[in-house]
């Protein structure tokens, strides 16, 4: 699933981060790199952008880029069956 | 996942960095920062961004600094008014009463108020940006671009251009040069295109004369934020017509950090205030002591020798009283100088927008800087009404114009080019005169067409 | 006797480098107090700042580099701070970061480091990583980075004279830092290295700047492996021509 589909709240871990160009590299450049592990935080009152957690940072990231990271949501109260 | 085969090399020289700074970390760390060394920040986050509180308090605190500009800044303008009154009268005070001199009209009219016009909204524009370099170091900033990205990206712009449209409402300049943070040649663009109509601190010092002078107490403040909302608005819908027809393609990533609330450090603060209202000054020491001499003189020059209402006089086929007749002498006076010349003959160009060859006068001045039009309203009026004891500008305004008038006045005005400043900056940061030239002509264009709509239809109701 | 043979020495040239928000102007403003200017770089849209401050008996010309998350050349900004970088001939580059965005500031601080130039590490905003309880010993990451460390709060001017110093001693230290890279990357880096021109090639530049080199073609490659053959045969040419010029310059005079 991508990184746009997960709950407020919900931790995940990244497995992909797909584009091109320096849409992605700027990503990358972020540390938003496969194995690392995010918090969705919030999201905008106008429904987008998003915000994460990614160690020490936050970040906010539009939806364009939150649906090109994949990630694999980490067990939690809210969603055990993933 | 780990062998990409060099497919992505990408992905393998990012890893690479960070695994290194995690071997440093690892390595040299001794502890590790506290999970909650946020929480503070977390909780002003909270209320702050909240979902449905986020956006009535972003625009509570917008509103707030506008009414501390306005309310906190009245004091200082009147000390500063008192003290170039004081100057004026004193230099005129050097020439024999009753004398005419050229130099003295130069000293009085000319420069001291050209300039003093400028340095009165000082105080206006130093609370502006106090109030904004405050949110900027606050951290708050980059919590308004994530709560209006949505609406500044439906118009084809991005979060970030909000700080540089912010930074317009003090000074177009710095705000075309905060448009660097965008990283997009397109969003850059479109922000500086559109950047000018953000109400700055130059016109400020024109809706701080007209606002006043055409409108009761009660509606000084929502014509105010008319005004404010009018440039918004249409900023808004140019941003959009430019992302589809000349600046159409691909976006800047948007990955914007969020630093976390800091305390603004009082040094860090009024450096860039400082820093900002030297720009300002400057202006007003070069660029609009320059003008305001050259306003004068096209003003002054060439004098009549021998007005109407003096034969008329004489024939007796008016009486008047001498101030009566030095006030009808002073206006055949401008009527006939270089500017007086340029307005009438723009008259009827400017006549569908509701203005007169004074305005048209004025608006000369405003071409080349916006604060220049209080400047040279106040040459037109002082030069051509000797009636100055008790009526201050804004009563000989509202006299001679109707509110609808100041209307669409203020509506060219806003829109219209901001200064030859910004178009010579748009110019070097678009890389283009091209660019400069259609901000120009597009803006001027757009500004003539809504300010005759405006008038004509407005006076179906008045 | 000293007046008669003193020499203006040439100033020393030093960068600030760092990601933005990591404090960067406030450490610039405590370096050079009222000694600075601002204009643009030529025909883009990036505000250049410099200023000057005295350092000892040295001049100190202070460059503040535009902020970047890194050296990929995408954004104007990225573009000129790797210029100045590579070609600006810099005596120290202070790289200045976030205490506590260690990770990810560390990331600039590598792509810095391979650029062949001296490093001092600024770690700015040292008050609010303390205050969150994070431990770092200074002296550790100096031999493991090899190069100066210092702490700073640039908002409240606290360790602005360690960081003097501390660009002095890199100034006058002949050590360039060390960075070991990913072994297979470090791998793939030398084995491009190796077929650069011989004078070009690691022992006579230094590994890492012809490591800066190799990264923008490794980056090129990516995308069409064909470009790397050309780059590297006009690179080649480039420098056979440089060779025959010099060699007919020397044997003119």
């Amino acid at each position: 699933m991508t990184l746009i589909e997960l709950n407020i709240g919900q931790r995940a871990t990244i497995t992909d981060v797909l584009g091109t160009g320096p849409v992605r590299q700027r990503l990358l450049d972020m540390g938003l790199l496969p194995a690392s592990e995010i918090i969705m935080e919030r999201i905008a009152p106008t429904g987008a952008p998003v915000w994460i957690r990614l160690e020490a940072m936050q970040l906010a990231l539009r939806r364009n880029e939150a649906t090109s990271i994949i990630v694999e949501p980490l067990a939690s109260k809210t969603e055990v069956q993933a | 996942m780990q062998e990409k085969e060099g497919k992505d090399i990408d992905l393998i020289l990012s890893t690479a960095y960070f695994k290194f700074a995690g071997d440093v970390l690892t390595k040299n760390l001794e502890q590790k920062a506290r999970s909650d060394a946020r929480a503070f920040s977390d909780k002003l986050d909270r209320i702050l961004v909240h979902k449905f509180f986020g956006l009535p308090i972003f625009a509570a605190i917008m509103y707030g600094i506008f009414y501390l500009t306005f309310t906190l800044g009245e004091p200082p303008m009147d000390w500063i008014d008192a003290t170039f009154s004081a100057l004026g009268s004193w230099i005129t005070g050097l020439w024999p009463a009753g004398s005419e001199s050229a130099l003295q009209s130069l000293l009085v009219d000319g420069i001291i108020g050209g300039v003093g016009g400028v340095v009165i909204f000082l105080p206006n524009i130093l609370l502006l940006f106090l109030g904004l370099a405050f949110l900027e170091d606050s951290g708050y900033m980059a919590r308004a671009a994530f709560l209006m990205d949505r609406v500044m990206h439906r118009f084809g712009l991005h979060g970030k251009s909000f700080v540089p449209m912010m930074t317009g409402f003090g000074c177009s300049i710095p705000g075309i040069m905060a448009t660097r943070t965008l990283e997009n040649e397109r969003d850059r663009l479109t922000t500086m295109l559109v950047l000018p109509l953000m109400s700055c601190g130059a016109r400020l010092t024109v809706w701080m004369l007209l606002i006043p002078a055409f409108f009761a107490p009660a509606w000084r403040a929502p014509m105010l934020g008319f005004i404010y909302a009018a440039g918004i608005l249409l900023a808004m819908i140019l941003a959009r017509l430019l992302r589809v027809s000349l600046l159409a393609g691909a976006e800047a990533p948007f990955v914007m950090e969020l630093p976390p609330y800091r305390m603004p450090v009082g040094k860090q603060i009024s450096k860039k205030i400082l820093e900002r209202a030297w720009i300002y000054l400057r202006k007003a020491g070069t660029v609009i002591l320059s003008i305001s001499i050259l306003l004068w003189f096209m003003t002054a020059y060439p004098k009549k020798e021998t007005y109407e209402v003096d034969q008329k006089v004489a024939q007796g086929q008016v009486s008047l009283s001498e101030e009566e007749i030095e006030g009808q002498r002073a206006y055949e006076g401008i009527r006939y100088s270089i500017a007086g010349r340029i307005g009438q003959a723009m008259e009827p160009v400017i006549k569908p927008m509701g203005f007169d060859w004074k305005l048209g006068t004025a608006m000369i001045g405003a071409f080349a800087a916006k604060e220049v039009f209080v400047a040279q309203v106040g040459i037109v009026y002082a030069m051509s009404d000797v009636d100055e004891e008790n009526s201050d500008l804004r009563s000989q305004l509202a006299r001679d114009y109707s509110p609808l008038v100041a209307l669409s006045l203020m509506l060219f005005l806003l829109i219209s080019t901001p200064c030859m400043a910004t178009i010579a900056l748009t110019a070097r940061e678009s890389g283009s005169w091209k660019w400069a030239m259609l901000q120009l002509g597009g803006l001027t264009g757009i500004a003539y067409l809504i300010s005759v709509v405006v008038y004509n239809v407005g006076k179906l109701f008045v | 006797m000293s007046s008669a043979a003193q020499q203006e020495p040439a100033p020393l040239q030093v960068a600030l480098a760092g990601n933005p928000n990591a404090g960067k102007t406030s450490i610039f403003n405590q370096l050079t107090g009222a000694n600075q200017q601002v204009a643009n770089y030529p025909g883009i849209t990036v505000e250049k700042r410099w200023g000057n401050f005295q350092l000892g008996d040295a001049q100190v010309a202070l460059l503040d580099l535009p902020g970047t998350y890194s050296l990929t050349p995408f954004s104007p900004e990225e573009r000129v701070a790797r210029d100045a970088l590579l070609n600006d001939n810099l005596d120290v580059v202070v790289v200045v970061i976030d205490s506590t965005q260690l990770h990810r500031s560390l990331v600039l601080l590598a792509q810095m480091m391979q650029c062949g130039v001296k490093v001092v590490l600024a770690m700015n905003m040292a008050d609010e990583a303390q205050k969150a309880g994070q431990k770092i010993s200074l002296q550790a990451l100096e031999k493991h980075l090899g190069c100066p460390v210092v702490e700073t709060v640039g908002s409240k001017g606290q360790g602005i004279d360690n960081l003097s110093q501390a660009i002095a001693k890199a100034a006058a230290s002949n050590n360039h830092p060390i960075l070991n890279l990913d072994q297979g990357l470090g791998a793939a880096i030398d084995r491009i290295g190796s077929l650069l021109p011989a004078e070009m090639a690691p022992p006579k530049i230094g590994w890492p700047h012809a490591c800066s080199l190799v990264t923008p073609i490794l980056k090129n490659a990516s995308k069409k492996r064909v470009r790397l053959r050309s780059f590297l045969s006009r690179r080649n040419k480039r420098a056979r021509l440089c060779k025959k010029k010099r060699a007919r310059i020397s044997t003119s005079s």
